[in-house]
């Protein structure tokens, strides 16, 4: 196991992928908060050049850590069919299970390690650029994604899943974006007539961080995990949704063939 | 006793209502190089899955250095190299870390056997290079270089010589002796070249079908693979009665343009052609001929051996 994960790291450091999504990301909050810097500039009084802003854009749309997995497990591995780099790895005797358990740790490695330069550069971003000091709202941001990382590990599990059993990307997308997004959104309204559905469903991270998230420019923040009992309920969700992807892509995966 | 690397016994694989493999028995010996012979969809590359764990078989047995259960194959496969279908690599990275990524993933200490591999394939100036800008034949190599960084005791090429430029062919054809010879690798592989199979495997194996036709000895085949004389008369009939009688050959054949193949001459060449003077037979055409591979498969095919 620990021979795969230093060879994929080892790739993945050779490789462009990691650099371009981190770059792309970095790049995208720096120009988030370049934007308001330039309206600012531009136009008097204009309000949402704030740090605190900044942090609530983040804080209100959480799940984009979700989508920022299913992009990382895509660009580290999606090609894996079409080089025929999945198939070497059976061939030479290496068990799907180490292989599987070994992509996705690789993948949660480097889902920190982008973390770690695209959190600075927004925060950072933000200092520089904007306006008010906003520690309350930086606090209430870093808590959430602390939060929800094992939710967002649950989701790059899932993508590593579905990489695996599925050949074509489009598909995984497809997959991703209806076991993430679609059986929740289903669940949602499903519960507003059926009471056991409901309960279910407010323990999908997708729901939750839609509905039990409220950030707001007066500076209160109603957000799950600023309480024990969200933030256990956020914890336990992501660790669920990680036994529940980890143990069928183990057995999806042991049973596939690699064509 | 022979050592068997590979025994399969009424292997069995079906894709769906596609019957890929109907039963087959393969056994290739220790040193053996193994040659694959079938058409297109015959099993050969769904039989070289089987041995990679790409695929599972739905009946019969598989044993790759003895083992047979499945956690056992796998961790036999550790002593294999393999490439079906296409070589596997990532074509962003260079040849050397390619290489390199194999040999951290496979617990190979030092960089030497990479070196090795490299001058083996005859890729060490190319190592510079990305995967995905070398040409066909370089990938070929390159996949061969991976499958041979854990100096594998079977490989299992699937096509290797495809998209190979003809001095690629011959050395490739030249590497695979050398390895069989020098670090008795067993190797086998499958190519719709039959000729540069020929001169490569010491054994071979005939597919069509999904059915095993024959599996025989490079040695065997050659004495099969006898001279024969081809004599086209203007009466085939009344030309191997004379044949027959006069001559004592039995071991000829009417082929469907008429023409009479006598098998194993024992006369010289001329006493066939003076034999039909002798009795008033029109001779258009004669000569010796030595049977090759290819016509060897056809005729294995033709004669309807197989029961599919």
């Amino acid at each position: 196991m620990l021979n795969y994960i230093k060879s994929e790291l080892y790739r993945i450091a050779h490789g462009r992928e990691i650099y371009l999504v981190t770059a792309a990301l970095a790049g995208l909050t720096l120009l988030m908060n370049l934007v308001l810097f330039i309206f600012d500039r531009a136009t008097p009084d204009f309000p949402y050049a704030t740090v605190q802003f900044s942090m609530n854009t983040l804080i209100s749309s959480l799940p984009a850590m979700f989508l920022v997995s299913l992009v990382m497990v895509n660009f580290l591995f999606g090609e894996e069919y079409r080089n025929g780099t999945l198939k070497n790895l059976v061939s030479f005797g290496i068990p799907r299970i180490v292989f599987f358990v070994g992509k996705c740790t690789v993948c949660l490695i480097c889902l920190a390690a982008c973390l770690a330069v695209v959190l600075p550069v927004y925060i950072g971003s933000a200092y520089l650029l904007l306006h008010e000091p906003g520690f309350l709202s930086v606090s209430v941001m870093l808590r959430g994604v602390a939060a929800n990382i094992p939710a967002s590990a649950a989701s790059a599990v899932l993508a590593v899943t579905l990489l695996c059993l599925l050949k074509k990307e489009i598909n995984v997308v497809i997959w991703w974006m209806a076991i993430m997004w679609g059986i929740p959104t289903a669940s949602f309204f499903i519960g507003l007539k059926v009471d056991i559905v409901e309960k279910i469903s407010e323990w999908m991270p997708w729901n939750y961080l839609q509905y039990e998230v409220a950030a707001n420019m007066s500076g209160v923040y109603k957000c799950l995990w600023e309480t024990p009992s969200g933030l256990a309920k956020c914890i336990i969700a992501g660790l669920a949704g990680i036994i529940i992807f980890t143990a069928a892509g183990i057995a999806g995966f042991r049973k596939k063939e690699i064509q | 006793m022979k050592e068997y690397v590979i025994e399969a016994r009424d292997l069995k694989k079906s894709y769906g209502d596609v019957c890929a493999l109907q039963g087959i028995d393969i056994t290739v010996g220790r040193g053996e190089i193994y040659g694959l012979i079938g058409d297109n969809g015959a099993g050969k590359t769904t039989f070289l899955k089987l041995l990679t764990g790409q695929v599972w078989p739905d009946g019969g047995e598989l044993r790759m250095f003895g083992a047979f259960q499945p956690k056992d194959l796998e961790r036999q496969r550790k002593r294999t190299g393999a490439i079906v279908e296409a070589a596997g690599f990532y074509p962003r990275l260079t040849v050397e870390q390619n290489l390199e990524y194999y040999r951290i993933q496979r617990g190979i200490p030092g960089k030497g056997r990479m070196k090795e591999a490299l001058k083996t394939v005859g890729l060490l100036d190319q190592k510079r290079s990305r995967g995905g800008n070398l040409s066909m034949g370089m990938k070929q190599r390159l996949g061969l270089a991976i499958a041979l960084l854990g100096e594998p005791e079977l490989l299992i090429l699937d096509e290797p010589i495809n998209g190979l430029d003809p001095s690629g062919i011959i050395e490739m054809r030249n590497l695979l002796l050398k390895l069989s010879r020098e670090k008795n690798i067993t190797i086998i592989l499958s190519s719709h070249i039959l000729s540069e199979l020929e001169q490569t495997a010491n054994v071979f194996g005939f597919l069509s079908r999904g059915y095993l036709l024959e599996q025989v000895s490079a040695s065997e085949l050659k004495e099969r693979c006898s001279a024969y004389i081809s004599i086209a008369v203007s009466e085939p009939g009344k030309y191997t009665a004379f044949l027959e009688k006069e001559l004592k050959e039995t071991g000829y054949q009417v082929m469907p343009d008429g023409a009479v193949r006598i098998c194993c001459p024992t006369w010289d060449i001329q006493e066939y052609s003076a034999l039909a003077s002798r009795h008033g037979i029109d001779v258009y055409g004669l000569e010796k001929k030595q049977e090759a591979l290819e016509d060897y498969y056809m005729n294995l095919k033709n004669r309807g051996k197989l029961a599919c």
